[in-house]
């Protein structure tokens, strides 16, 4: 799809790409780390597990290299706090370094020093901001495009946070499982409603986009029966929303889950996720700047 | 001061001189363009209309680009031009998604050249001494502020002297492009977008261009 | 000029007018004038060398010869051509016997004197058995200098042969457009003039949007002219050039624009019965009266064509200084025969050319002609003047004008005889707001009253070019059975000759017994394999030549596939050129822009061991004994431009040479005198614009320029001329034509040999079939000329960001109906089975009936490497030979029928030897 014959640029619609082919994928893959490590850090901090909490600081480590895979300049990186004022990215970056940065005092001090119990909440508690901030500045620094109409829309971060969310729940489930049971099925309630409320955000958005711009209209016909179906349905929707759904009602009537199927539906869950920001990152279009047939 | 060109499309026939006066007056790489003549149609036969646009870098007063960069290489000088510090781009590729013009690029392959697997021209080695590109940032029109800023202090007037003008204005055969001051009321350029009724490409893109359009 | 160099640093100048980078060491900045070589237009440009390397080029502000200041991409673009890795860069000998379209020549280098040695020895066979064995051609401009009247064709018309073929003649060119322009404008091509004209039609033409003529102004003028509000209306297949900056694009199919031409005349003179009475009476021969065998009724005595004096009613010969009002109605009887004023016969004789039967053969509504009859009738302002300069001039601010897309059929000159008529009956010619000829009349220098050329009246009171070149306008000469390979001189109105590159050359020259054959080709700068029609009859022709000698720049078709010996040439930045153009009647500008005089000269001298092309000729002249006779010619040329027409500037007249009156002629160049090019330049500079405008000043300043009157650009009242609107010449010439053609065997259409201009159906629309179903054609695209443009990077590039210019392009619904698609490989076939491929591209702005083609691509030469596949190569599918040439004009028939479907690889380039496509 981007192949677009070069006298086409800018006079038919057109994919963006700077953030999809060849490094680009970095940048999906780091949207996505971004999510589940802050979504995980959240659930983890909210459940106490100290496993989940240290997996979502790597994860947020490997979302600083994702992001260091894709610019061409990485030893210049440093010049990336300058300009919070307007830059998303440069926001980010910062919610990345804090949050990375407080999470390794408080992992040291719940590790070594767990009787540091007030530094440890304090911690918690600011590191749990920016785990919230890291999931969502993803979403604000797509949204803030307001030359790609698909990704120009509040619901955006709101969809990648809750999206984070789910994924660092499923991967919190899976850190959990062989552990307390009360804890797993609270925890498999919170994700039920999680999916759900992912699902009828990822419907609102869809359904709200179409009506706000041709280019964006487009852009979810792309996604929904045209070039991305694919990655949609099967990716976002069957991995992403209908299978860990389906696993999770089936065991909430069955009142138990067997450990295999929960693995299918946390490893179906983090496709998912990656599904989406693969989705959102492609679907993303520029309005010719010719008026297109 | 407010630079700004106003565009003729009357005029334009293109001939993508535009197109090449730049490439060869910033000795552009390869498939680098930092401005573009876009050619399209409208109606159905036989009631066809050919679409010429040449377009670039619309230097808008409240650019995305800027605001979107995390470094500040991406810039707005006092004269509204926008540029970007090469030694400062990271390459995140930032401005290059919130540009709703599309007129910035990432240069990458240093190694191109115009004639693959032949030497390089002596055109090609001579632009790595006068205007050398680093690879790995991003590019974009500059409106020729070499030419302005050092006509300027030879007290020269864009827009008026060949020698402090922006290479495809004075370039194109047909001057469709006219090139002044936009916050100087008197300045020629003014006039002819207020007579002739110029409109910034597509306004609804809010970034307040400096580039008008004549229909 | 000298280079300077790094140890001579100029003193420290602040650098302005260029974009540079943190503080790069620049010893040497220098901006020099000169001319661009990229094609026919010549443009006075500015090139800047920095560090002995051109940078930029940029047009130059202060001439009216170009944009002024602007300039085209192929001018930016001609850096790269310098620049190019694979330009020849010494004489190199072809070691691989075979020739042929493929065949790789595998050059060996040898030495200028080895190369010029073996030359010599040829020629100074060939002139001692028979000149003619010489057959010398080229294509004036594209990426060589062309010299137009200094090198090109002199050396061969100096050597004695008469074969000189202009490469792709009869194809990229005009010839039907010539030899009208010639006889209406004594011009060699029409321009609206654009300062003052309300309501252009083009047909079939780019003028100011992609042709090569006089691109630089064109472009200028013509967008000053829309951006002013001129009414502009396009008839051609294709919403492209042309079409896409019409106010108004009338879709046509091709060859048919002649008809609706005609259409016009005809609303115009009986419908709306509004023309320019007095334009028609003194400046045509509309009042000549015609007999019943459709010649003129001459006056016994003085034998004068004959007018009515309506006034003492009676007959006189047509410049009685006593005639009170010239007759252009009625039926009279002189000399005992029933006649009728010429106008009164053309009045008549378009009645049949109705609107509606139009619409049936062009497919362009009966209602959209009347209606643009009607507004470009209003739009004449006939009666109406106009004070310029303080002088009033009649204004006519309407104008058409054809080019090849129009009249590259084979009724080229009835239609483009057509278009002028139509331009006749309102009186819009040569004066402000109509169609001009480039310049006919100059002046001359006000200093020295040297280059002056003014046009004439002579045989029967017709306009008579003052200059011209490859034939002659007027007065007509008499046929002649042919005895060159051109075989020109058997219909003298041709300007250009398809032969010998024609696949029934052979029949003719059998029938005529074969009096010689051609044992060495001269080629000057041309492809004459890719820009001529049908690549296989070409090759079968040129293949057959024993040895070929050909000056290039860069490496094409041609060269690779036939030349023997290959001499590097210099790049037009590395070379003097005096003569870019003709003179004034090819290619300087129109209306009130000034005279310019510009000329070339190296902004880098020439690298390895290129030289100037001219200067080889001269040492080739050398060898031969001949550089006397070369001295002589350039003096009679020089001293014609002079004041006294010596010689038309054409060919011919060169071979004639002897016939001047020695004392006439101005000795600029001894004798025995070896002077250099840039010698000859300052010689010819200080003889035509006084001592302290030579080479030195010239070099500073690019051009002598100086101011043009009202009168020499609007001297069509100024001189006592009349155009023939009735041709009667064509009907005169016919019965000596069509004699001296059964001695070769040849066959033409003689209905067209007729007098009063008529609407003949062109081959192409004959071969349409229910098979062969569609018309494809090519045109002009702005990026491109000739074919040498397609090898630099920067206009390929931006070739392929246009949609159309590699492309082949349908209608879309034609397309669909087809079960065609974007980018879908399709070949085109023609019934003769000729075959090329391209892909697709479909647009709204395009005839259905149509297939186009744009530009002369589909490279296959190994040295080309960037052009390489790229694009289409449109004149594969063309045939050569008579039944496909405009009787009259010699034109090729330049569309060609064909079918199209998808096909899975590119078979024109199978055997290519380069990349599978
Ligand atoms: S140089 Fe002028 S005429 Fe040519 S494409 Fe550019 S704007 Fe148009
Ligand atoms: S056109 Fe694009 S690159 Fe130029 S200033 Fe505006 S937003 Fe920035
Ligand atoms: S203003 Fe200068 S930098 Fe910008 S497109 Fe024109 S030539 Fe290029």
């Amino acid at each position: 799809m981007s192949q677009i014959k070069p006298y086409d640029f800018m006079v038919k619609y057109q994919q963006q790409k700077d953030w999809i082919d060849g490094r680009g994928n970095f940048i999906a893959f780091a949207f996505f780390l971004g999510g589940i490590s802050g979504g995980l850090y959240l659930a983890a901090a909210y459940f106490d597990s100290l496993l989940g909490m240290f997996v979502a600081w790597l994860l947020s480590l490997l979302m600083g290299v994702s992001y260091m895979a894709h610019l061409s300049h990485p030893f210049r990186s440093w010049r990336m706090f300058m300009k919070p004022g307007t830059s998303w990215i440069a926001r980010g970056f910062i919610f990345i370094m804090l949050f990375i940065g407080l999470t390794t005092i408080q992992l040291i001090l719940s590790q070594w020093v767990p009787e540091a119990t007030g530094a440890i909440t304090v911690l918690k508690v600011l590191a749990g901001i920016f785990a919230f901030a890291q999931s969502i500045y993803t979403g604000f620094a797509v949204s803030y495009v307001s030359a790609i109409k698909v990704w120009n829309s509040a619901i955006v971060p709101i969809l990648f946070v809750t999206c984070g969310l789910s994924g660092g729940l499923a991967i919190l489930l899976a850190i959990t499982m062989g552990g307390d049971h009360a804890q797993l099925v609270m925890l498999e309630n919170v994700i039920r409603v999680v999916l759900i409320a992912l699902a009828i955000i990822i419907g609102v958005y869809l359904w709200n986009t179409t009506y706000s711009s041709t280019a964006a209209s487009d852009a979810v016909k792309r996604l929904i029966g045209g070039s991305l179906a694919l990655l949609f349905w099967i990716g976002v929707f069957l991995f992403g929303i209908a299978i860990p759904i389906i696993i999770s009602i089936t065991s909430y009537f069955a009142g138990e889950a067997s450990s295999g199927l929960l693995i299918t539906a946390i490893v179906s869950e983090i496709i998912g996720g990656l599904a989406l920001r693969f989705a959102i990152l492609k679907a993303g279009m520029y309005t010719p700047l010719l008026p297109a047939e | 001061m407010r630079w700004g060109m106003a565009i003729e499309l009357k005029r334009c026939v293109g001939c993508y001189e535009c197109v090449l006066a730049c490439k060869a007056e910033h000795f552009l790489p390869p498939d680098i363009f930092w401005n573009r003549v876009l050619i399209g149609e409208t109606g159905k036969y036989p009631t066809v209309t050919k679409l010429i646009y040449n377009v670039r870098c619309n230097q808008c007063a409240d650019p995305a680009c800027v605001k979107v960069c995390p470094t500040g290489a991406t810039q707005q000088r006092e004269d509204g031009i926008v540029w970007v510090d090469e030694d400062k781009c990271v390459g995140c590729r930032y401005c290059m998604i919130a540009c709703p013009y599309q007129m910035r690029m990432m240069y990458e392959d240093e190694n191109a050249q115009y004639f693959p697997g032949q030497e390089l021209t002596e055109h090609e080695k001579i632009g790595k001494e006068l205007y050398p590109h680093q690879p790995g940032v991003v590019q974009k029109c500059v409106f020729c502020k070499e030419r302005i800023d050092a006509g300027i202090e030879a007290g020269l007037t864009p827009g008026v002297d060949r020698e402090a003008t922006p290479a495809c204005v004075i370039s194109c055969p047909t001057k469709a492009i006219h090139f002044g001051d936009l916050d100087d009321p008197n300045s020629e350029i003014n006039r002819i977008i207020k007579e002739k009724h110029g409109h910034p490409f597509h306004p609804e893109f809010d970034t307040d261009p400096s580039i008008y359009y004549i229909d | 000029m000298v280079t300077p160099t790094k140890d001579k640093k100029p003193e420290n100048k602040p650098v302005i007018g260029m974009s540079v980078k943190g503080n790069p060491e620049i010893w040497d900045d220098e901006w020099v004038k000169t001319t661009c070589g990229g094609c026919y237009g010549q443009c006075t440009i500015r090139a800047h060398r920095v560090n002995g390397v051109i940078v930029k080029i940029n047009g130059e502000p202060d001439n009216d010869f170009g944009p002024r200041g602007g300039i085209c991409a192929k001018g930016e673009a001609m850096i790269q051509a310098l620049y190019d890795p694979n330009r020849y860069n010494y004489p190199l000998k072809r070691t691989n016997p075979k020739k042929g379209l493929f065949e790789d020549p595998k050059w060996e280098r040898i030495s200028w004197d080895e190369a010029l040695d073996e030359i010599a020895k040829r020629l100074k066979k060939i002139r001692a058995e028979n000149p003619h064995k010489l057959l010398h051609g080229g294509t004036p401009g594209p990426g060589s200098g062309p010299d137009l009247p200094l090198g090109f064709g002199v050396f061969g018309a100096v050597f004695g042969t008469k074969n000189w073929y202009v490469g792709g003649a009869g194809l990229h060119c005009g010839s039907g457009s010539h030899m009208g322009a010639g006889l209406y404008h004594a011009s060699w091509s029409i321009v609206p003039d654009f300062k003052y004209c309300n309501y252009a039609i083009q047909m079939g033409s780019n003028k100011g949007t992609a042709s090569g003529h006089s691109m630089g102004f064109n472009m200028r003028l013509a967008a000053d002219a829309r951006s002013r509000g001129m009414k502009n209306v396009v008839f051609d297949p294709i919403c492209n050039f042309g079409g896409g900056k019409a106010t108004e694009w009338v879709p046509i199919l091709p060859g048919t624009d002649g008809l609706v031409a005609m259409a016009m005349v005809n609303i115009i003179l009986n419908e709306l019965e509004v023309y320019d009475v007095e334009f028609i009476k003194m400046k045509t021969n509309g009042p000549y009266l015609i007999g019943p065998d459709g010649k003129y009724v001459r006056d016994k005595e003085t034998n004068k064509p004959m007018v009515w004096d309506a006034k003492d009613n009676k007959a006189k010969t047509f410049n009685d200084p006593s005639i009170g009002d010239f007759a252009i109605f009625g039926e009279y009887e002189v000399n005992g025969v029933k006649c009728h004023p010429s106008f009164q016969l053309i009045k008549d004789h378009v009645k049949q050319y109705t609107p509606e039967a139009a619409e049936k053969e062009s497919t362009v509504p009966a209602a959209t002609v009347r209606r643009i009859a009607q507004e470009w009738a209003d739009a004449a302002m006939i009666g109406a003047t106009i004070e310029i300069e303080g002088e009033k001039l009649p204004f006519r601010p309407v104008s058409a004008v054809m080019f090849r897309g129009g009249q590259g059929h084979t009724n080229s000159a009835q239609s483009y005889c057509a278009m002028c008529l139509l331009n006749g009956i309102v009186g819009a010619m040569d004066v402000p707001g109509g169609t001009l000829g480039w310049p006919a009349y100059v002046e001359g220098h006000p200093d020295t009253g040297r280059f002056r050329v003014i046009p004439y009246a002579c045989k029967d009171g017709m306009l008579t070019a003052g200059t011209f070149m490859e034939h002659r306008p007027w007065p007509i000469e008499d046929s002649q059975v042919p005895y060159t390979f051109l075989m020109k001189e058997l219909t003298p109105t041709a300007s250009f000759s398809p032969h010998p590159v024609t696949s029934d050359f052979d029949k003719y020259w059998d029938k005529l017994g074969r009096p010689y054959e051609i044992e060495m080709a001269m080629i000057f700068g041309a492809n004459m394999i890719r820009s001529t029609q049908s690549r296989e009859i070409a090759g079968e022709f040129w293949g057959k030549i024993p040895f070929i000698v050909t000056f290039n720049i860069l490496p094409n078709e041609f060269c690779e596939g036939y030349a023997d010996i290959v001499l590097p040439d210099c790049h037009p930045l590395e070379a003097y050129c005096l003569f870019g153009t003709h003179g004034p009647f090819f290619n300087h500008p129109i209306g009130m822009e000034g005279w310019n005089f510009p000329i070339r000269q190296p902004v880098v001298q020439p690298q390895y061991e290129r030289r100037n092309k001219l200067e080889v000729l001269w040492d080739l002249a050398d060898r031969l004994d001949m550089r006397a006779e070369m001295n002589n010619y350039y003096n009679v040329y020089f001293t014609s431009f002079g004041g006294e027409a010596l010689i038309g500037g054409d060919i011919d007249s060169i071979r004639h040479l002897g016939d001047i009156d020695p004392k006439k002629v101005v000795q600029l160049i001894g004798p025995d005198e070896k002077i250099t090019y840039a010698e000859m330049t300052d010689r010819a500079l200080k003889f035509y614009f006084g001592d302290e405008h030579g080479l030195e000043y010239v070099s500073e300043h690019g051009s002598v320029n100086w101011p043009k009157k009202p009168k020499e650009a609007y001297w069509r009242w100024y001189v006592d001329v009349r155009i023939p609107i009735y041709m009667e010449h064509i009907a005169e010439l016919r019965e000596d034509v069509m004699k001296n053609a059964e001695k070769a065997g040849i066959e033409l259409d003689w209905e067209q040999f007729t007098p009063l201009i008529s609407y003949f159906p062109p081959q192409v629309g004959k071969e349409l079939s229910g098979e062969y179903d569609l018309y494809c054609f090519s045109y002009r695209d702005i990026l491109h000329n000739g074919t040498y443009t397609m090898e630099m990077p920067w206009l390929d590039e931006v070739s392929r960001l246009n949609p159309y210019t590699y492309n082949i392009t349908m209608n879309t619904a034609m397309a669909e109906k087809k079960g065609l698609k974007d980018g879908d490989l399709i070949c085109l076939e023609s019934p003769y089975g000729r075959k090329t491929t391209g892909t697709l591209k479909t647009m709204q702005g395009q005839h259905p009936q149509t297939v186009a083609i744009s530009a002369c691509s589909g490279a296959w030469a190994k040295g080309a490497p960037i052009a390489y596949g790229k694009g289409t190569n449109f004149n594969i599918l063309l045939e050569s030979d008579f039944k496909h040439a405009c009787p009259v004009s010699w034109s090729q028939e330049t569309a060609a029928t064909v079918k199209v479907y998808k096909i899975d690889h590119r078979i024109e380039f199978d055997g290519a030897g380069g990349d599978k496509l």
